[in-house]
């Protein structure tokens, strides 16, 4: 489902070239989940961004499904978000301006889902947001602006969901509950799942796990875990 | 994606960059829209009314009687006709007296629209044909000034006629704003027994004549060749007078403002669209992170902003609609016809300019929505994509020059109005500059004075376009509110309390002499007496003159019409010589005295021999010398002067200017009972007349230019608006070291009135400088340093600058240390 060989990103500092990320390979089969593991400032956000098309990689490859990720331009690669890609971030990046039904409503909409409207309405039921239907973000607290999230991003059924510490911003309490939703999600409708944290219990519900560490793997401990 | 683009408009409209961006629009398309519409109703009145203005399909009009050969031309070839006189005269009534333009109708009268009185009741009655003999029509302001009522009698030169009826509208009465003397309608059959016309005497004889046109051309081409000099033929009212010249310089000074306005808005526009597209950043990268194409978000903003584009410009149209009804009031007297309603043109081109805006000075912003990078969403912290300068700056120039040729059609005077601009700006922006360089040598004192001076001195550039905004809208204001009303004041005053207040027209070389010891027997001082003569410039060193070889439009009516030519033994000292030599008529020569700007206008040089024809007699003479000739003084002077015994004095009638007290006033009356041909011209009144209409097409301009007040201060808005996340950021900092709301508020009102300061005070500077160079250059008065303009622009400054710049910062104030950002 998720092939990455050998992908680097350097990028140029004013100090001279700088190497975020080194030479990672993994694959992640289909119906899997993964954990990357690390510290702040490690590289797993960069690395995430790359795997799902949002930036390029300036070494290697990734391919989802067969499609060669690192060959297509910006928008080929915004072809294969909108269809085979769902995203929950940290900080939610929710449209601030539209309400909860909306947000969700987007990507269906993007791809020219007839009921948009009725689809996306099921899934606020499922996370649990049926009477919050008509609110923007602004009147949300952070837990439920995550669920639209999430919400939004199994909206469009994909095949391939990345979450970069969803629970980030949220409270112990609040986040277990949306770990609970998130994986449950994923197991109804079957994703693969690559999921983004620095916290190890989080990444102990994921089937494998990928340590990074300086923008370089850590294959043993991955396997230790494993 | 137009659902989405609907959408979110709905949602975001009232937020604050969304709002400012409208009202920018609205104010930028209302004030364009209202003059537009205004200046197509007038144009399309006088388009309307061509023919009746004209009096007919086609005119003839001369300075002498007609030649019965015409009339009977035109009976053979089957248009009506109707002849009529009109000239200058004198009536009195017991003991009071007025001028009027008398005008003698035959019983065809009018050929073309319809002549109503006042009726009963308030009904205007339509009536045909000339009065009674024994009766007169007259406008009602001469019942006025007579204080008379219907039914009085009037003497006119040597008849009694009984006012039975008051003008309600006079169809060929023309677009003469300057109501010289209120219109008078007699019989032509009195106007012999009236012993009016004298030889000299100045009257226009006209012949009206209507019908098919393929009868009124050929009509015309038959009395085309037929035409002696100065005869004229015209099938088009005469719009290149000096009415049509001031009802064209009034439109376009009306169009000039709210262009300025316009500009503004648009700037205000931009602004809001850029910080609209900076706020969008993060919403687009989502987008583009859900799947959406880089076009795709593109045009959602896009949409977004054309269908606001839509709503700001169609209310600007109808608030454009609404304020041309103000203008209409406000110049009700100065163009005295009804307008036509208006048509779709103007509606068309102020939505078209709104649009033009909108895509010209919104979207470019916008553009660098399509540039965000989808990756932005795991890192906020990247920078905003950059834009090139031509993208930013190219579109808006491009725009405003478009429409200003839309609007003006003239590419010099586009290209004056954005130079003007230009130059305008550029002032402002080197001052405020300057200033606020000065603004940062002073130490601030406490840490209110800090945050005001450093809020001012850091963001220096937005402080700058603040100060250019706001300043160049008070500019405008108090150029017309102050500056105008100061010039006219400095022209009143310059007149001396004793100049000449009364002209005297036709009088007779036997009259000359009776009149003068008329007025010396009671008490007055000897008035003199200035032989005139008419005569058409024919040839310039025998070359022959015609209007085809000159360029302004001046110049072409002045050598197409008679002017009044004088000689004199000695030149007047107060119109000294300027090059030539000095006035030695005893030589015998033929020799002129021309004055100086005409010369100059005509391409005359000092030893060109000139030749006039009077009367059907060459006259031919030697430029002696070029004189300057101060007009403002009321004396009488003229462009040409002879040496005596060029001129045949029997051709002769004789001009004087002399002041009479207003106690005197009966002296006049009895004058005039016993010279019934005199014309007296109250210049006073005249000057009165000319200033009242000065004032209301001032007036009317200074309110157009509210509409570039505002959108000044919409530039300050959204100035502001861009400054508002530091300001918050600094005054959540300072509320937590302890600051008080109080403190805030003062430390954000110092910004203000500072920056109001020195923006009200380069207005003022401008200002003064635009009235000084207009006394100077164009008026040659003194304009004095010491004006109300440093005092009310500073102060207007202060105040609309602090007022609004607190509103719009209201929230920076009410900012609580505890709230999150
Ligand atoms: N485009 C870039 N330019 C410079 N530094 C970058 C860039 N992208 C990421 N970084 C740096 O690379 C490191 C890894 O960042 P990130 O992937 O966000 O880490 P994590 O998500 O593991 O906390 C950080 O130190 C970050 O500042
Ligand atoms: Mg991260």
């Amino acid at each position: 489902m998720l092939e990455v060989q050998g992908v680097g990103k350097r990028v140029v500092s004013p100090e001279g070239p700088l190497d975020i990320l080194v030479d990672i390979s993994f694959t992640v089969q289909a119906g899997e989940s993964l954990a990357i593991l690390g510290a702040s400032g490690a590289g797993k956000s960069t690395l995430l961004g790359i795997l799902a098309g949002l930036d390029e990689p300036t070494h290697g490859g990734v391919w989802i499904g067969d499609q060669p990720l690192h060959q297509l331009d910006e928008d080929g690669r915004a072809a294969v978000r909108r269809t085979q890609v769902g995203f929950v971030f940290q900080s939610f990046n929710l449209i601030l301006s539209l309400t909860a039904l909306e947000n969700v409503m987007v990507p269906l909409e993007l791809q020219g889902v007839a009921q948009a409207r009725q689809r996306s309405e099921e899934l606020l039921y499922r996370v649990g947001l049926e009477r919050r239907l008509h609110h923007t973000p602004n009147h949300l607290s952070g837990g439920e602006q995550q669920r639209v999230a999430i919400a939004r991003a199994f909206a469009a059924s994909p095949r391939l969901l990345f979450a970069d510490e969803p629970t980030g911003n949220l409270d112990s309490a609040t986040g277990q509950k949306i770990i609970d939703l998130l994986f449950a999600l994923n197991r109804d409708q079957g994703a693969t799942l690559v999921l983004v944290t620095h916290d190890v219990e989080l990444a102990a519900r994921c089937g494998r796990r990928l340590q990074i560490e300086q923008g370089r793997m850590l294959p043993f401990a991955a396997e230790e875990q494993n | 994606m137009f659902r989405q683009a609907l959408r979110l408009l709905r949602r975001e409209a009232l937020s604050g960059e969304l709002r400012l961006l409208l009202a920018a629009l609205i104010i930028g398309v209302a004030s364009l829209a209202s003059v537009s519409f205004y200046t197509d109703r007038l144009a399309a009145a006088l388009d309307q009314r061509k023919a009746e203005w004209l009096g007919g399909d086609l005119v003839v009009s001369a300075n002498q009687p007609l030649p019965d050969r015409w009339r009977e031309q035109a009976e053979q070839s089957g248009v009506e006709q109707s002849s009529q006189m009109t000239f200058r005269s004198v009536v009195v009534s017991g003991e009071q007296m007025a001028l009027s333009e008398v005008k003698a109708v035959d019983a065809a009268y009018p050929l073309r629209g319809t002549l109503s009185l006042v009726g009963e009741g308030d009904q205007p009655r339509v009536v045909a044909g000339a009065p009674p003999p024994g009766e007169v029509w007259v406008e009602a302001m001469l019942l006025h000034k007579l204080g008379i009522e219907q039914g009085a009698t009037l003497q006119l030169g040597r008849v009694e006629l009984v006012v039975s009826g008051v003008i309600h509208n006079e169809p060929d009465r023309g677009t003469n704003f300057i109501n010289m003397a209120p219109r008078i309608i007699v019989n032509e059959q009195i106007i012999l027994a009236s012993e009016l016309i004298q030889p000299g005497s100045r009257v226009n004889y006209q012949l009206s004549l209507a019908g098919a046109s393929s009868a009124i051309a050929a009509l015309q081409r038959t009395l085309e060749p037929q035409l002696r000099n100065g005869d004229r033929l015209t099938t088009e009212p005469d719009r290149d007078s000096a009415t049509g010249t001031a009802l064209e310089r009034g439109q376009r000074f009306l169009q000039l403002v709210s262009m300025v306005g316009f500009v503004l808005a648009a700037v205000a526009v931009g602004m809001s669209a850029h910080r609209y597209a900076l706020r969008h950043l993060e919403s687009s990268a989502i987008y583009r992170c859900l799947g959406a194409s880089a076009r795709w978000v593109l045009g959602l903003y896009t949409t977004q902003l054309l269908l606001l584009g839509l709503l700001g410009s169609v209310v600007g149209v109808l608030l454009g609609y609404l304020a041309q009804l103000v203008l209409e009031q406000l110049l009700l007297n100065v163009f005295a016809v009804t307008l036509p309603a208006a048509t779709f043109t103007p509606l068309l081109l102020s939505l078209l300019a709104g649009l033009l805006i909108t895509i010209g000075f919104g979207l470019p912003p916008l553009y660098r929505l399509r540039e965000v990078r989808p990756v932005r969403i795991l890192r906020a912290d990247l920078p905003a994509p950059q834009l090139s300068a031509w993208l930013l700056y190219l579109p808006p120039l491009l725009t405003i020059v478009l429409l200003l040729l839309l609007q003006g059609g003239e590419l010099l005077l586009t290209a004056l109005v954005i130079a003007g601009v230009a130059l305008t700006m550029l002032f402002l922006v080197a001052g405020a500059l300057l200033l606020i360089h000065l603004a940062r040598r002073i130490e601030p004192r406490g840490v209110v004075m800090r945050f005001a001076l450093t809020g001012m001195t850091r963001r220096s550039t937005i402080a700058v376009l603040q100060i250019a905004a706001v300043g160049t809208g008070l500019m405008v204001l108090l150029l017309l509110s102050v500056v105008s009303r100061e010039l006219l004041q400095s022209w009143d005053e310059g007149i001396p309390d004793d100049a000449p207040n009364l002209f005297m027209i036709n009088v007779q070389q036997a009259q000359v002499a009776g009149i003068s010891d008329f007025l010396a027997a009671r008490g007055q001082r000897q008035p003199r007496f200035y032989p005139m003569v008419r005569g058409r410039l024919i040839a310039i060193n025998d070359q022959p003159v015609s209007a085809e070889n000159y360029r302004a439009d001046r110049a072409r009516r002045l050598v197409q019409r008679e002017f009044n030519l004088s000689w004199t033994e000695s030149l007047q000292a107060s119109s000294p010589i300027v090059s030539g030599e000095p006035w030695r008529p005893a030589s015998g020569e033929a020799i002129w005295s021309v004055e100086q700007g005409i010369a100059e206008e005509l391409g005359i040089r000092l030893n060109d021999r000139l030749t006039y024809e009077i009367a059907g007699q060459p006259v031919e003479g030697r430029v002696a010398n070029l004189r300057l000739v101060d007009w403002d003084t009321f004396q009488v002077n003229f462009f040409v002067i002879a040496a005596p015994g060029m001129l045949d004095p029997h051709q002769a009638t004789y001009i004087s200017a002399f002041h009479l007290d207003s106690a005197q006033q009966p002296l006049l009356v009895e004058l005039v009972r016993n010279h019934p041909n005199l014309t007296t011209i109250d210049v006073a009144a005249l000057l009165q007349q000319i200033r009242d209409i000065i004032l209301q097409v001032t007036r009317s301009v200074e309110f157009v230019s509210l509409f570039t007040l505002a959108a000044g201060f919409l530039v300050l808005f959204a100035a502001v608006q861009t400054s508002m996340d530091e300001r918050l950021r600094e005054s959540r900092i300072l509320r937590v070291l302890g600051a008080s709301r109080r403190e805030i508020l003062r430390a954000l009102t110092t910004e203000f009135a500072l920056l109001g300061l020195i923006a009200g005070t380069l207005a003022a500077l401008g200002a003064w400088l635009v009235g000084y160079l207009l006394a100077d250059q164009l008026f040659r008065l003194d304009y004095q340093l010491a004006s109300w303009l440093w005092l009310i622009g500073p102060l207007a400054g202060v105040v609309g600058m602090t007022a609004a710049g607190i509103w719009a910062t209201r929230r920076v104030v009410a900012v609580s240390p505890m709230m999150k950002g």
